[in-house]
């Protein structure tokens, strides 16, 4: 029962005719960390939005911790313990690194002001950027504002965090950081659910992945099988190269 | 980066307090009045700012506020005969009500639409203002004579609008520098990212609205009050918004202390400009406006924290 952190239960979200998600059915377990893969356009940012509640579903119904969450505002589902990361980064200009990670400290719980500057300089420990805490966020590389993206989810205190595309753009020594970073959280018991095109991040980090194409769920299961799933590779490489490939280890 | 008011500001705030106070000693009536009204739009530039520079959301609506506390005032006390200070804090509850009823719905909107219906909504208010019998339609409307002498008015409105500004700038520093203030700014930055964060982004742009409609309605009545006879055309005047925008550009929007600065530089401005050549007041305002755009996109306080940090380094 409580096992299941969040459910979808037959989601769609329809942009005039086009079904940008359609009648999707996911559970996500406590403690899971989930990888969430599809071609470009096949709805994963959608689906984020859902969740966070950026967006309404057409149809459907979404529930966190068996609380009913579609419809609510995306404050309010934040405040329950779900929090997210952007595709396109947001880092809030003309701030600090520390103010900008305090934000997302300072509302999900009423806490005294000085305890919430603790927990923010705690997560910016925590993600190595602690010697940054003073910058203004425009002075950040890439690899530093993706971080920060990340801190300001953190700083939260998420149950349920979603990630869309945390490593789009770094090379393969960051990425292994973030990697690292990811199943870090993840261990210390917070529910992971990520948008990624980096494929060996996906297969090094997720015990379970969910493929999206044109909005529906195509696959769903353990990194090798998703990885050898015919309807996987037509949707990747097309119908042809799926026909001519042999299916590994048969 | 708590909220708490350093021991600095504190000396600073009290410092230019006892400057304001003994002002009075040392200037004539005419120049009492300049620093009245050096004072008066310190208070609405702030006030505008508080929406645009903190929270992005330029209000051209901010007259609707100012002519209402001032009409509210007025009718209070010569319809009904009640008490000045009794008659302006009931102004300014129904501005705040008001406010926050048409700040619901209007906060939903971003950018330049925000913009022109809060331009609509200051000119709505003065239509119906202007129709109304009861505020004396489109003839206005007179104050009783305050009950001083020419010399003790001039101060009593001197000490008020200072009063005002000083409430004003604490509240200010105070919501800043705390929970509203980080969530004003991250509205600002982006209001998506604010709102997943768990900022009840309504609740706090409702609250910066409200605080700003507060403040203008106040100095609204005050004002109405000192020059003694309102009317619609002066109350609600677009060039009241236009005055208070270019004051809080001169001097630095989103910041505190830049309304303060760009209202002393624009009123003394204003009122030497005024006196020489009063048809050109208009063209200046315009040439004004662009070179602040052009040239000084952060106000003149960007100056004086530059120039405040080059005398730190040369002392230390």
């Amino acid at each position: 029962m409580s096992e299941d952190l969040l459910v979808l239960d037959g989601v769609s979200r329809a942009f005039g005719g086009l079904m940008a998600v359609s009648n999707v059915n996911l559970i996500v377990k406590r403690g899971e960390l989930v990888g969430l893969i599809g071609p470009n356009g096949a709805g994963k940012t959608t689906l984020l939005n859902l969740i966070s509640g950026l967006q309404r579903p057409s149809t459907g119904q979404l529930r966190f911790r068996g609380m009913v969450i579609s419809g609510l505002a995306p404050y309010r589902i934040a405040r329950l313990g779900v929090s997210r990361t952007f595709q396109v980064t947001k880092p809030f200009k003309g701030m600090t690194v520390l103010e900008n990670v305090l934000l997302g400290a300072l509302f999900v719980r009423s806490r005294p002001f000085s305890e919430a500057v603790h927990a923010a300089e705690e997560v910016l420990d925590f993600l190595l950027l602690a010697d940054k805490k003073g910058l203004p966020v425009a002075s950040l590389t890439l690899p530093d504002v993706k971080r920060l993206e990340v801190a300001k989810a953190l700083a939260m205190g998420p149950e349920l965090l979603l990630l869309d595309e945390v490593m789009a753009g770094l090379n393969l020594r960051e990425v292994d950081d973030v990697m690292a970073l990811v199943a870090k959280v993840n261990a210390r018991g917070t529910t992971v659910l990520m948008i990624e095109h980096v494929m060996r991040a996906i297969m090094g980090i997720c015990r379970r992945v969910v493929v999206l194409q044109h909005g529906v769920v195509i696959a769903d299961g353990e990194p090798q099988a998703i990885a050898n799933d015919r309807k996987v590779i037509e949707a990747y490489l097309g119908e042809r190269f799926a026909r001519e490939r042999k299916p590994a280890g048969a | 980066m708590s909220g708490r008011i350093t021991r600095n500001e504190l000396l600073l705030g009290l410092a230019v307090v006892a400057v304001l106070a003994l002002a009075p000693v040392a200037l004539n009536q005419y120049w009492i009045r300049v620093v009245t009204k050096v004072l008066l739009f310190a208070v609405l530039a702030s006030a505008w700012n508080l929406m645009a520079g903190f929270c992005g959301y330029p209000s051209f609506g901010q007259v609707a506020f100012f002519g209402l506390g001032a009409y509210v005032t007025a009718v209070e006390m010569v319809r009904f005969h009640v008490p000045f200070v009794l008659s302006l804090v009931l102004a300014i509850v129904l501005s705040v009500v008001f406010a926050v009823l048409v700040g619901l719905p209007v906060l939903r909107l971003r950018g330049h639409y925000f913009a022109v219906a809060t331009l609509g909504i200051a000119e709505a208010t003065k239509q119906v203002v202007a129709n109304l019998a009861i505020a004396g339609g489109g003839e206005g409307i007179s104050f009783p004579l305050p009950p001083w002498t020419p010399e003790v008015t001039t101060r009593v409105f001197y000490y008020s609008m200072g009063l005002v500004l000083a409430a004003m700038l604490v509240t200010f520093r105070l919501a800043i520098r705390s929970r509203p203030g980080y969530a004003w700014r991250g509205i600002h930055a982006n209001e998506e990212a604010a709102q997943v964060l768990g900022i009840n982004t309504t609740f706090y742009k409702v609250v910066a609205w409200a605080i700003s409609a507060f403040f203008t309605s106040l100095v609204g009545g005050i004002y109405g009050y000192w020059i003694g006879f309102i009317e619609p055309n002066s109350m609600f005047s677009a060039n009241v918004t236009v005055e208070m925008v270019v004051v809080a550009l001169l001097g630095g929007s989103g910041t505190l202390l830049g309304p303060l600065l760009g209202s002393a530089v624009f009123e003394v401005l204003s009122e030497v400009v005024w006196a020489h050549f009063l048809n050109v007041h208009d063209l200046v305002l315009a040439v004004l406006f662009g070179i602040i755009i052009l040239f000084l996109p952060g106000g003149l306080i960007t100056y004086v924290g530059r120039g405040g940090r080059q005398v730190r380094r040369a002392v230390s």
